[in-house]
């Protein structure tokens, strides 16, 4: 009776363990096959699939091609300057967010420095008023924002979607001041001793020392800054300036007909922070859990 | 050389305090530069331009409503039977929320059981997280398709007939609630994990001394302990779902959906100021801006308010 009992036992404790098995692998599936279907979708070789016909699951090697890949970056010229949109738009989208992530990253980790290290009379009062500018929603400053760039005749050009970004992000502050407390000050007071100044410290000491939680915050930053789609719409209007992201809603738009090109264009939109993401998954998983900031 | 290196130094030491002081100060100071520029500055203007007319971009066709009229765009706004609509869809996409939360307990609570593979499936879950707005409308605009769309692959496998999802005015919000809690569930995941790995595993060792079941021991232990991270990602979500917009434009190339069921609060502005800008403009959309962020203020004072009643911080 007792041995029943136990298998009794042990065969629900392993139907319940092969439960949990089948269904977070079949909710990761339901979060895979979406990517999967622009995938296959991508590669299909015939030019006039129109969506008539349902989704092939396992078309033939024959059927599949990278034809798409090719029309996508050769199809659409931008008359002004004859280039391909898309390339065009991979590169604006770099010259706009490589800097913008690289001197913000400065700029937040400078800022966080201060916050965490250094005494001065206003830093409760400053540290406040940082807190309070994230709580501000930002579609407040939409519309007034644009009327003043316009003013400035700074529409159309990068500088919306670059400078206020290079003065860094409260979130990024927050995340980094956190981490930069945890470095004992017997070092700074050493670095100091030798007549080290405060930025010295702060470049040759805190930043070293912080590579891990500035590398998380630098992916982030970038991640954010290739996937941005509001601001690049409302601000830039020629077709040499758009980003990639632009770009490929633009050509998406009077494309529709041919399904595998506007796929595969989903699929190189999607293809660099995926891979950052999957390569860095650390970095990003922490920087989450920890600021449960949102992309 | 020398000489002038001397002085400067005993005086350094001198001024210790002020010197940290003028340099803290400054480096802490770059973001709020920042945000006195790009964050104030508009939002001083932005509160003034709510009681101005101004159709067009060009700031010389900026008009203050003066007198009887100064809150006219407000009473427009709430007397526009469009802005209500775009509150209730605003509302009705919000459910994506509780769906997305819901199903992220449960897979986190899963995923806690000591399982293999557990940062692949992690990794998985939060993989839509990091995909643009644009690749993520252009793959769900697929998935959708009524010929091609799997949705109604499966749809006519179960027997039922094919929907045009989005080209249907009841079908449209649905599908899109689908795809916000796909979209959001990685993130709700990986902050849920994170608190449940902080428990401690003798609290449930306790409880099952005492004889209590998985259920009691999920909402007497699990439930009270993981509240404050319940809390926080109710609280960013309401305030992300007020803002939802973009993937609703991006979906329908600008279209605001089947008999605007896509048409959200910001979406409506969005057309106040940039669409239909000679009809509304500028002012309108600044005092719908501001219908939206009070909105989105008296939420987040409500979630506090309520907290305290299930909001388990131990001390």
């Amino acid at each position: 009776m007792t041995d029943r009992e136990k298998v009794k036992r042990k065969i629900g404790h392993v139907a319940t363990r092969v439960l949990i098995y089948v269904i977070l692998i079949l909710a990761a599936l339901v979060i895979l096959i979406p990517f999967y279907v622009i995938i296959i979708s991508s590669l299909k070789a015939s030019h006039a699939i129109a969506t008539n016909i349902p989704f092939i699951w396992f078309p033939k090697f024959a059927d599949m091609s990278f034809r798409a890949y090719g029309n996508l970056f050769t199809s659409y010229s931008i008359i002004e300057t004859g280039k391909s949109m898309v390339l065009t738009g991979i590169q604006n989208t770099f010259i706009i967010v490589l800097p913008t992530t690289v001197v913000g990253m400065i700029a937040s980790s400078v800022s966080a420095y201060a916050f965490a290290k250094l005494r001065f009379h206003l830093k409760n009062l400053m540290f406040s008023l940082l807190l309070f500018t994230m709580m501000l929603p930002g579609i407040v400053m939409l519309i007034p924002s644009y009327i003043i760039y316009d003013y400035l005749y700074l529409t159309d050009t990068y500088f919306p979607l670059m400078v206020p970004a290079m003065f860094g992000s409260a979130a990024c502050v927050f995340f980094l001041r956190q981490f930069f407390s945890g470095i004992p000050d017997e070092l700074l007071e050493a670095a100091k001793l030798d007549g080290m100044g405060y930025f010295g410290i702060y470049w040759a000491i805190m930043l070293p020392l912080s590579l891990p939680a500035l590398f998380a915050q630098a992916i982030l930053g970038f991640v954010a800054g290739y996937n941005d789609y509001l601001a690049p719409l409302i601000y830039i209007v020629s077709e040499k300036k758009y980003t990639l992201q632009i770009a490929l809603q633009f050509f998406s738009g009077g494309n529709l007909k041919d399904l595998p090109t506007v796929m595969a264009g989903a699929v190189v939109a999607l293809i660099p922070t995926t891979l950052i993401y999957v390569l860095a998954q650390r970095y990003f998983v922490e920087g989450i859990a920890i600021t449960g900031m949102k992309g | 050389m020398d000489q002038t290196v001397i002085p400067e130094k005993a005086a350094k030491k001198k001024r210790k305090i002020g010197k940290e002081e003028v340099c803290g100060t400054l480096m802490a100071g770059i973001p709020l530069i920042g945000a006195f520029f790009f964050t104030l500055i508009p939002l001083v203007f932005s509160f003034v331009l709510g009681f101005c007319s101004m159709k067009g971009f060009s700031i010389d066709r900026l008009e203050f409503l003066g007198g009887a009229d100064l809150f006219s765009n407000y009473s427009y706004i709430l007397s526009d039977g469009l802005f209500w609509k775009s509150v209730g869809n605003t509302f009705y996409a919000a459910l994506s929320l509780p769906l997305s939360m819901t199903l992220a307990l449960i897979l986190a609570v899963l995923l806690n059981a000591n399982v293999k593979g557990k940062t692949i499936i992690r990794t998985i879950f939060f993989l839509p997280y990091v995909c643009s707005v644009v690749a993520l409308t252009s793959m769900w605009r697929l998935v959708l398709d009524t010929n091609y769309g799997i949705l109604n692959d499966f749809i006519s496998m179960l027997g039922f007939e094919k929907v045009n999802w989005l080209s249907n005015e009841k079908t449209y919000m649905p599908v899109m609630i689908l795809m916000g809690a796909w979209t959001s569930l990685g993130f709700n995941v990986i902050l849920f994990s994170a608190a449940l790995t902080g428990i401690p595993k003798s609290y449930y060792e306790a409880a099952r001394m005492d004889g209590a079941g998985r259920f009691k021991q999920f909402f007497k232990i699990t439930f009270p302990l993981i509240s404050p991270t319940t809390f926080y990602l109710l609280v960013i979500g309401l305030i992300n779902s007020i803002q939802d917009f973009t993937r609703f434009q991006a979906i329908g190339f600008g279209e605001t959906g089947p008999n605007n069921a896509g048409l959200t609060m910001v979406f409506y502005l969005y057309q106040q100021g940039f669409v239909n800008n000679y009809t509304y403009g500028m002012g309108f959309a600044a005092a719908t801006s501001w219908i939206v962020a009070i909105l989105i203020l008296g939420l987040t004072v409500f979630n506090f308010k309520v907290s305290k009643r299930w909001v388990h911080y131990d001390d």
